[in-house]
């Protein structure tokens, strides 16, 4: 009868103890997630030429190996990329850009809602609509891909307007 | 000019249409498998290089040809590989035909074959 009683004390001690430890890692994962959000951020992305992109952020939520930059400034040569949200893939430089992306360039202006960047191919990707500007130029469309080295643009379903005078 | 096509693609000097491509300028209408559009350096378009069926409509007049080049600034269209040009009854064949619109003049050229004219009576 006492035997049975040390043991269910035995066990309610043990309980208690693995709960709070249990707690304990809970709390230290959710430090782990808070402490890695940076403010004023700025990344350098080097390749064999030197640096090839350079990202700026308003802040930066970094977990595992997805990093979540609010209001993104990417920048490579001559062009600019800015939207609402970029989510990279830290390993693989892949990203998606979220909401009002714009991309623009020497007398060059793109607009679109969504779209997904490579940084290691330096390409951008897109599948929904699209106004593009150059100059007098105005091109709709619906889906695209952009090389930017060397500087290419790929449109689907184009309807476009040029001025020529 | 208004354009309309599969896909596009752009580059520094130039606009590249591909696929079922419909080009409109005020009243005449180009329609051929690739368009290439030059730009100048104020992105301007210069030219229009057509490739592949293409078809060239305007007031009444039709043309066609394997290839054709359209000079925005002088107005000039150079038709080139069986190019056919029909208009009010009237139809011209040949290798090459360019059509000066600002002079209202056509001149045909035949290489392999010879230049060939089809003029439609008028009923008396």
């Amino acid at each position: 009868m006492i035997r049975g009683f040390f043991l269910i004390l035995l066990f309610l001690l043990l309980a208690f103890f693995s709960e709070n430890y249990v707690r304990s890692l809970e709390k230290l994962k959710e430090e782990i997630t808070v402490r890695s959000e940076l403010k004023g951020v700025e990344i350098q992305l080097y390749g064999e030429k030197g640096l090839e992109w350079r990202i700026q952020g308003k802040t930066l939520t970094y977990a595992d190996n997805q990093v979540v930059i609010n209001e993104p400034v990417i920048r490579t040569q001559d062009y600019t990329i800015t939207s609402e949200k970029l989510y990279m893939n830290k390993k693989t430089r892949k990203g998606r850009l979220e909401g009002n992306v714009e991309i623009r360039g020497p007398n060059l202006y793109l607009r679109t809602t969504n779209a997904y960047i490579d940084l290691v191919k330096n390409i951008s990707w897109g599948y929904n609509e699209l106004i593009l500007r150059k100059d007098t130029n105005v091109i709709k469309g619906r889906g695209f891909k952009i090389f930017f080295k060397p500087f290419k643009v790929q449109i689907n379903e184009v309807e476009s307007i040029h001025t020529t005078s | 000019i208004t354009g309309e096509a599969n896909s596009l693609e752009f580059l520094k000097d130039r606009l590249i249409y591909k696929g079922n491509v419909i080009l409109h300028r005020d009243s005449s209408t180009l329609k051929a498998d690739e368009v290439v559009i030059l730009l100048d350096k104020e992105n301007k378009p210069y030219k229009l290089i057509a490739k592949g069926n293409v078809k060239f409509r305007e007031n009444g007049r039709k043309a066609e040809a394997e290839f054709a080049e359209y000079d925005l600034r002088k107005e000039i269209i150079h038709l080139k590989g069986n190019a056919k040009i029909e208009e009010n009854g009237r139809v011209v064949e040949a290798d090459e035909i360019i059509i000066y619109k600002r002079e209202k003049r056509l001149v045909a050229k035949g290489k392999g074959k010879r230049v060939r004219t089809v003029y439609v009576e008028e009923k008396k």
